[in-house]
C-alpha cells in the first residue's frame, strides 16, 4: 500500500474551547484532488488551515493527529512546518489581495518567498515564473509580475497567488474557496488552470469551497461538511451520481446549471 | 403590458490621473411591469456604475431615464425623495449596506420614519416586512455583524419592500453569498416579486442565475449593452462572439 | 498538549481587562475634573493670601506642600490651578474637536474647491512649528490665559480636520451610505445619523489623548509668560516662578510640576484605553473566527 500524501486521522479543532470540527479523517493520495464542500461555519477551512498549521488565534487541535508523509505534524511548530510550507505543501487564499503586501511588487515578493527555500538567482525565479503563466495557458505574466497588488482585477491577483504557491513545485496545494471572489467567467479560467497544475506538475490539490458544483467538476474525491463533522465522503462519481445523504442532495439542488438548450 | 422604465443613452465618464474612462456609454433599454431583466456582464463592465446612475447616486453626464414616464435624473430634494418610495435597490454585501451602529429594525425603518410614520406604526410594519422575508421577529433588535450574510440581505431585502417599491435594483445581491444561501435568497426575491408584481433589474455576472430569474437579458461589455433578448434566446444562441465566451465558460 | 491550554485561556476574556482599566482611569481623571470644579471649597488655605513671614517654608503638617516667596500655600495653589489649568485644556480641547470636526466633515463630504481651499489652509498651519506660531498668536493676542487657548486653538484645529476629513471619506460611499440615501434621508440627517457616530471613535480618542498635549502647552505659554498672568494660580507659570528657587526650596516647583505630570499621564492612559475600547477589532476579538 502506498503511503497518503496527507493523513488527518480523527482530528477536533477547539477555538476557544468550542469544537468547531469534529473527529474528522481524510486521506490524500499524491497526485489527488479533493473537494471540501460545506456552507460557512461548517469548519471547512479550518481543516485546512490546521493542517498548514495556520490556525486562527484562539484556535488549536485538540485531538487526533495529522500526518505529512507519515511524519506527525499536529503539533509541530512554525520552525518545522516552515519547512514544509512552500516546497512540499503550499497555499492559496480566497482573497488574494489581502495575502500579499500591498506596497511592493508581485515580482519583489516572488524573489523574497523562493530565496527564502532555494539558493536560485532572480533570473532563473523570474523564468520560471512566467514558465507557469505559460503552462497555465496565461499570456500576460510579465505584466502581473511587475504590477503591485492593488493594480491588479481579482482574477489576476488570484493567478499571481496561484503561481506564487506554484513556484516552488508543492507536492500538496491547498487552496481556500480560491475562486469564490471571481467572477464566473474567471472562476472558469482558474478552475481549468488548477486543473492544468495537477498534469504538469503532479500536484495534488485539497480544494475548500461551497459550491459543490464546482467540485463535481473537478475533484476526484469529495468530502461533504456539515456542522464541524464529515457528512459524507467518496469519489466524486459516488457523489454526484448517487449520494446517500439528503445534504449532500440539498448542496446539489442549491446550484443553477445552465439550460444550453440543444446544439 | 407597460414599461415602468425606460432608460435612453445613459452615459458617464470617469477620469483617471486625467484621462477619460467611459465606464457606461449610451446605454438605451426598457422594464415592463412586473418583468424581472437581467443585467450580465463581467466586473468592470459597467454594470453596477449603469444601476447607481439610474438610482440617482451618481450623476449621470447624459441621457434620460425615465420612471413611469416621469424624468427622474437629476431630481433633487423632496422630488428625489419621492422617486425613492417607488425604486429601491438591494446590494451586493448586506452586511455593509446595514449602519454598523444600528440595529437591522433601524434600517428598515428608517424609510418610514422619514415619512412621517408613527414609531409604533413602523415598528409594527417592520416586523410584518420582516415575516415577510421569512425572518424572526428578533431580527429587528439584531446588529449587522451579529447575523449571516444571508439573514442580513433578507433584511436589506425587507428595507427595500418598506416603501411598497414598484421596481427593485439588485446590484449582485446573491453574489456574495454560499450558493445554498443564494438559492434561497433567489426563491424570495421570486416569490415577493409574484405576490407584488414587482418590477426587477437584476444586476449579476453568473449566467445560471440570470437564466433562472429572468425573462429578458442585457449583456454588457466595456459600457456597451452589446446583445439583448430573452434569456433563452441569449444564452442558447448567441449572436456576440463575447456573449458566447461567457456561455461558454460556465461550468 | 500543554501549549493548547495556555492558548484558550489567553483568549478567554479580552474585554475584561479594559473594562476594568477603563474606570480606573476614568475615575482618577473624574476626580481631577472634579477637584477642578470644587477648587475654591476644598483649599485648606486661601491661595492668594500674602503673609511673608511664612515665605519658602518646607512641607510640613499645616502646609503639606510647604509655602512659595510670598508665603502662599502650595497646596490651595496646586489644588486652585487644576481649575485654571484643566478647564482650559478642557475648553481648548473642545473648541479645536468642534471646529477641526465641522471643517473636516464639510471638505470630506462637499468636497471640490472648499475642501481644496480649506486643506490649503491647514497646510499652512501644519508647516508651521505650532509652539513657535501659538507663542507669536498668544503674544498679538496678548489676552492672558484666553490668548493662550486662541492661539493653541489656532494651531490645533488642522489635525482633527485632518481626521474627520480622511474618515468621511472612508465612509462615505459605503453602501450603507448609499441606503441612507435610498432611504430619504437628506444630507444633514445623513450627516448627524449616520456619518458622525461612525466616525466617533477616532476623533473622540484623539481629543482624550490630546487632554494631556493640550494641558502641557497651555502650561508651557503660561511659562513663557504668555497664558495666565501672574497671581492667578496656573501651573505652567507657578513652575515658571518657582525655577529660580529649584535649588534652594524645590517644592515650589516641584509641586505644580508633578500636578501636571500626573494629570496628562492619567488623561494619556485614559485616551489609550478608550482607543482601545472603541477600536472596532478591538471588539470583533469577542466573537469567534470561523
Amino acid at each position: 500500500m502506498t503511503q497518503p500524501l496527507l493523513e488527518i486521522a480523527n482530528m477536533e479543532v477547539c477555538y476557544f474551547g468550542k469544537p468547531v470540527v469534529r473527529d474528522l479523517s481524510l486521506r490524500i493520495e499524491p497526485g489527488e484532488i479533493l473537494g471540501i464542500v460545506g456552507e460557512s461555519g461548517s469548519g471547512k477551512s479550518t481543516v485546512i488551515r490546521a493542517a498548514m498549521g495556520l490556525l486562527k488565534n484562539g484556535g488549536a487541535v485538540t485531538k487526533g493527529e495529522i500526518f505529512y508523509k507519515g511524519q506527525r505534524i499536529t503539533h509541530a511548530g512554525d520552525r518545522e512546518l516552515g519547512k514544509l510550507r512552500g516546497p512540499e505543501m503550499g497555499m492559496v487564499f480566497q482573497n488574494p489581495g489581502a495575502s500579499l503586501c500591498p506596497v511592493r511588487t508581485i515580482e519583489k515578493q516572488l524573489y523574497e518567498t523562493v530565496l527564502e527555500h532555494e539558493k536560485t538567482s532572480r533570473r532563473e525565479i523570474r523564468e520560471r515564473a512566467l514558465e507557469i503563466f505559460q503552462n497555465m495557458g496565461f499570456s500576460r505574466g510579465e505584466e502581473i509580475l511587475k504590477s503591485y497588488p492593488f493594480q491588479l482585477s481579482g482574477g489576476m491577483n488570484q493567478r499571481a497567488g496561484i503561481m506564487m504557491a506554484m513556484i516552488l513545485k508543492p507536492t500538496l496545494l491547498l487552496a481556500d474557496e480560491p475562486t469564490s471572489a471571481l467572477d464566473v467567467t474567471v472562476q472558469a479560467q482558474v478552475v481549468k488552470e488548477m486543473m492544468k497544475m495537477r498534469e504538469t506538475y503532479g500536484t495534488a490539490i485539497v480544494m475548500v469551497t461551497h459550491n459543490i458544483g464546482l467540485v463535481e467538476h473537478m475533484a476526484d474525491k469529495v468530502a461533504v461538511m456539515r456542522q464541524g463533522s464529515l457528512v459524507e465522503y467518496g469519489t466524486r462519481e459516488e457523489i454526484t451520481g448517487s449520494p446517500r445523504q439528503e445534504y449532500t442532495k440539498k448542496l446539489q439542488k442549491a446550484v443553477l446549471r445552465l439550460n444550453r438548450g440543444q446544439r | 403590458m407597460e414599461k415602468i422604465l425606460e432608460v435612453k443613452n445613459l452615459r458617464k465618464t470617469f477620469y483617471k490621473n486625467r484621462s477619460p474612462f467611459p465606464a457606461v456609454e449610451d446605454v438605451s433599454f426598457h422594464l415592463m411591469k412586473g418583468e424581472c431583466l437581467g443585467l450580465v456582464g463581467e466586473s468592470g463592465c459597467g454594470k453596477s456604475t449603469a444601476a447607481r446612475l439610474i438610482a440617482g447616486l451618481l450623476e449621470a453626464d447624459r441621457g434620460s431615464v425615465g420612471l413611469e414616464g416621469e424624468e427622474i435624473l437629476g431630481q433633487k430634494g423632496k422630488k428625489k425623495r419621492d422617486v425613492y418610495t417607488k425604486l429601491q435597490m438591494v446590494f451586493q454585501t448586506p452586511q455593509d449596506s446595514f449602519d454598523p451602529r444600528r440595529t437591522l429594525g433601524d434600517g428598515i425603518m428608517e424609510s418610514m420614519r422619514n415619512r412621517g410614520m408613527k414609531k409604533d406604526r413602523a415598528r409594527e410594519r417592520m416586523y410584518r416586512l420582516l415575516e415577510q422575508v421569512e425572518l424572526d421577529r428578533s431580527f429587528g433588535d439584531r446588529y449587522p455583524y451579529e447575523v449571516s450574510g444571508g439573514e442580513c440581505q433578507r433584511a436589506a431585502i425587507a428595507r427595500a419592500l418598506a416603501v411598497d417599491p414598484l421596481l427593485v435594483i439588485c446590484d449582485e445581491a446573491t453574489s456574495a453569498l454560499d450558493v445554498t444561501v443564494q438559492a434561497q435568497i433567489v426563491e424570495l426575491l421570486k416569490r415577493l416579486q409574484r405576490e407584488r408584481k414587482l418590477s426587477l433589474l437584476f444586476i449579476c455576472h453568473d449566467l445560471a442565475l440570470v437564466q433562472h430569474m429572468c425573462q429578458r437579458v442585457l449583456v454588457m461589455y466595456q459600457g456597451k449593452i452589446i446583445e439583448q433578448g430573452t434569456a433563452d434566446e441569449v444564452i442558447q444562441r448567441p449572436r456576440e462572439a463575447y456573449t458566447r465566451t461567457l456561455v461558454d465558460s460556465v461550468l | 498538549m500543554r501549549e493548547k491550554k495556555t492558548i484558550v485561556r489567553k483568549q478567554k476574556a479580552p474585554g475584561k481587562g479594559i473594562k476594568l482599566k477603563l474606570i480606573l482611569w476614568g475615575s482618577l481623571a473624574l476626580l481631577i475634573l472634579l477637584t477642578a470644579a470644587f477648587a475654591p471649597y476644598i483649599t485648606p488655605h486661601d491661595p492668594y493670601e500674602q503673609d511673608l513671614g511664612r515665605a519658602l517654608w518646607a512641607p510640613c503638617r499645616e502646609y503639606l506642600l510647604g509655602t512659595d516667596r510670598y508665603g502662599r500655600d502650595m497646596l490651595s495653589r496646586v489644588i486652585m490651578g487644576a481649575r485654571t489649568s484643566v478647564f482650559s485644556a478642557v475648553l481648548l480641547v473642545l473648541i479645536t474637536t468642534v471646529t477641526g470636526s465641522v471643517a473636516g466633515t464639510v471638505c470630506g463630504y462637499h468636497g471640490g474647491k472648499l475642501d481644496t481651499f480649506l486643506m490649503r489652509v491647514s497646510d499652512v498651519f501644519l508647516a508651521f512649528p505650532g509652539m513657535v506660531f501659538a507663542i507669536a498668536a498668544a503674544s498679538v493676542l496678548k489676552g492672558g490665559l484666553f490668548g493662550a487657548v486662541a492661539a493653541l486653538a489656532l494651531i490645533s484645529w488642522p489635525k482633527y480636520a485632518r481626521i474627520v476629513r480622511s474618515q468621511v471619506m472612508a465612509i462615505k460611499n459605503a453602501p450603507y451610505m448609499e441606503a441612507a440615501r435610498l432611504a430619504g434621508s437628506g444630507t444633514v440627517k445623513i450627516i448627524f445619523r449616520h456619518m458622525l457616530p461612525n466616525i466617533a471613535g477616532p476623533v473622540v480618542t484623539t481629543a482624550v489623548l490630546d487632554m494631556g498635549t493640550m494641558m502641557m502647552e497651555i502650561a508651557g505659554l503660561s511659562f513663557l509668560g504668555l497664558g495666565a498672568a501672574p497671581p492667578a494660580a496656573e501651573w505652567g507659570s507657578m513652575m515658571s516662578n518657582g525655577r529660580s528657587m529649584l535649588q534652594t526650596s524645590p517644592w515650589v516647583i516641584l509641586a505644580p510640576g508633578c500636578a501636571i505630570f500626573l494629570t496628562v499621564m492619567i488623561f494619556n492612559l485614559l485616551g489609550d484605553t478608550v482607543r482601545d475600547l472603541l477600536d472596532p477589532r478591538q471588539r470583533k476579538k469577542e466573537e469567534l473566527p470561523l
